[in-house]
């Protein structure tokens, strides 16, 4: 069962100069854990941003069996979070009100929080263990606590489908794998993730694999499938060691 | 699923307004009550003497016809001020925007300009046309001062293009608004009756500030602000980046149309009233913003609030210094205003 998935989707960017993506064609299965993976300028960011319906393309995102670009932005909003790499940020905002920014899709005109907007933003703040810092304007923050801010403004708006690029990114390890422990909860309870790891150890722990190279969809599969490996170990030009520690693979580099 | 944690009171305070903006709000309130006071007391003849005021109906009515309104009027006309500012600095992220520095104020300026000439020109031709006290041609002057004014916006923007690069909007900005500027000129040459209103217009006055000004203003304060606050939360998901707003279903481009169009609307309501008044839109935003750093929606009622109090100040502060002459406000808030601009700019990093 997929709840998303792309269609001859090709993605051109500077006046149709340069294809990041060429026809691709993925599908991501519904209440799992997807990661998208392959080499420094595959267009992994760009398929996410695409999926998210945040580009012009040729070809067709479908949602929950919906064609994206005959969803409201209201409505997508509601059903497909979003979260980028490198949001720039408007530094004297307090992390309550980043946090906020995740309930935007379901306030109206008036801006109010409901008691139900609330629950979401602790929640999620409690998630990304955040909410100690709630009144600490985010220029105050580190990196990584910046990051973990915005993961709290992306689970904030408890959408079905989850797309984050990079979620990983400035954390330390214990950090890491809260945010993981965190994505696999969502997961259980049948929310659909999908992230960008450029990290191929922690990418085996997802359950479905999209392996993209030069802006084709080389493969998808399992992250068990011994197939989907080879693929994998291919893309990155056969430096990569892919082999089982217990009931977990692990990719080591191959020197 | 985990059991969602219970909201305490101290949790509660995520919720808008927090407690520092009620007591900030609070304070700004009651600080313009104190300004209006003081701002009826000060003039020529009279000093503060309000126990005499009941008995004597002469002293009553200079009050009531012409202080207050004149206080009132100068605090509405900076509050449209600071909003402006405030739209400004959060629209195009960029804390040196403001209704000057964009044009929108030269704009508004030359479309009063062409009121004006076009006014003289009818009243000459169909003799008075000053009835229901003036109110036709103050709504006829503010939309002329509205249509210029976004125009004004809209070429620095285009001129600029777009708005992600400082240096260039500001210059494109200066460029704007001495060229609308040269034009106004160009006007009153054309047209020598309307050069003497056009030049208490220049220097930016509240003297002439009566009732009607002060309908119109509080009118199109109270619209603005209220559209601004809803317009809050989409300018602070803008400054997550474009494609993060995008993602959380703001229409970015329909956004940045209404702010422009709510900053001219604003800036053109309160040139209109009282003239060329620099430096307001820039600083209160800047004061509020360094004080109590905060979400777009509160700062932009605070910003509006700390505008009008800035303005009654330097209205109460021109009647006083040189009394009892008095000093065209504008020239006061320029003085104010550009020492406060060179004190920011010894702090670069402020200007981020």
């Amino acid at each position: 069962m997929h709840i998303l998935h792309t269609q001859g989707l090709t993605v051109q960017l500077g006046q149709g100069t340069h294809t990041v993506l060429h026809d691709v064609s993925v599908a991501i299965p519904k209440g799992r854990w997807t990661c998208v993976v392959g080499p420094n300028g595959a267009g992994k960011s760009t398929l996410l941003k695409a999926m998210a319906g945040l580009l012009p393309t040729q070809g067709s995102v479908w949602l929950q069996g919906q064609d994206i670009s005959q969803v409201s932005a209201a409505q997508r909003a509601k059903q497909l979070a979003w979260m980028g790499q490198t949001e720039a940020l408007w530094l004297d905002l307090r992390v309550c009100d980043v946090v906020g920014l995740g309930r935007l899709p379901h306030l109206g005109w008036w801006g109010d929080y409901s008691a139900q907007d609330l629950q979401a933003i602790e929640t999620a703040m409690a998630q990304m263990h955040v909410d100690h810092m709630r009144h600490i304007l985010l220029g105050e923050l580190s990196g990584g606590e910046r990051q973990r801010v915005l993961l709290a403004r992306a689970l904030a708006v408890q959408a079905q489908v989850l797309l984050m690029d990079e979620p990983l990114a400035h954390l330390d390890p214990p950090h890491q794998v809260q945010c993981l422990q965190t994505l696999q909860q969502l997961v259980s309870q049948g929310i659909t993730v999908v992230t960008v790891l450029h990290d191929i150890h922690l990418a085996l722990y997802a359950q479905h694999l999209v392996v993209l190279e030069q802006g084709k969809a080389v493969c998808q599969g399992s992250s068990q499938d011994t197939h989907v490996h080879q693929q994998l170990n291919q893309v990155f030009q056969g430096c990569l060691d892919i082999r089982p520690v217990g009931a977990q693979w692990v990719a080591l580099p191959k020197l | 699923m985990t059991a969602p944690p219970q909201l305490s009171p101290v949790q509660a305070s995520t919720d808008a307004p927090s407690p520092s903006f009620v007591k900030a709000l609070g304070a700004l309130v009651i600080l313009s009550m104190l300004g209006l006071l003081l701002s009826v007391g000060v003039g020529p003849d009279m000093g503060l003497d309000f126990g005499s005021m009941g008995s004597d109906p002469l002293a009553l009515q200079i009050v009531q016809d012409i202080r207050l309104p004149r206080g009132l009027g100068a605090w509405l006309a900076g509050a449209l001020l600071g909003l402006s500012g405030a739209l400004a600095q959060a629209v195009f992220r960029n804390p040196l925007a403001d209704p000057y520095l964009l044009g929108s104020a030269s704009g508004a300026a030359l479309g009063v300009a062409w009121s004006l000439v076009a006014w003289s020109t009818l009243s000459s031709a169909a003799g008075e046309v000053l009835t229901w006290g003036g109110v036709p041609i103050k709504l006829g002057m503010t939309g002329a001062a509205f249509i210029g004014a976004l125009g004004a916006v809209l070429l620095t923007v285009a001129l600029a293009r777009g708005v992600q690069h400082t240096l260039r909007l500001l210059l494109a900005g200066v460029v704007v608004g001495v060229v609308l500027g040269a034009l106004s000129s160009l006007l009153m040459l054309i047209k020598p009756e309307a050069l003497q209103r056009m030049q208490s217009f220049m220097w930016g006055s509240t003297t002439y500030l009566d009732w009607a000004d002060c309908g119109l203003m509080g009118v199109v304060w109270v619209l603005c602000l209220s559209l601004a606050v809803c317009l809050g939360r989409p300018l602070d998901a803008l400054n997550l980046g474009q494609d993060a707003a995008q993602s959380l279903g703001v229409p970015v481009s329909r956004v940045r149309a209404a702010c422009l169009l709510l900053l001219s609307l604003a800036t053109a309501t309160a040139v209109a009233q009282t003239g060329l008044i620099a430096f307001v839109g820039l600083a209160a935003p800047h004061m509020v913003q360094r004080w109590l750093p905060m979400a777009s929606r509160t700062w932009l009622v605070l910003s509006a609030v700390m505008g009008g109090l800035l303005l009654l100040l330097a209205d109460v502060l021109s009647r006083a210094l040189i009394a009892p002459q008095e000093l065209p406000v504008g020239i006061m808030t320029a003085v104010l205003g550009g020492g406060y601009l060179l004190w920011l700019m010894r702090r670069p990093a402020s200007l981020g």
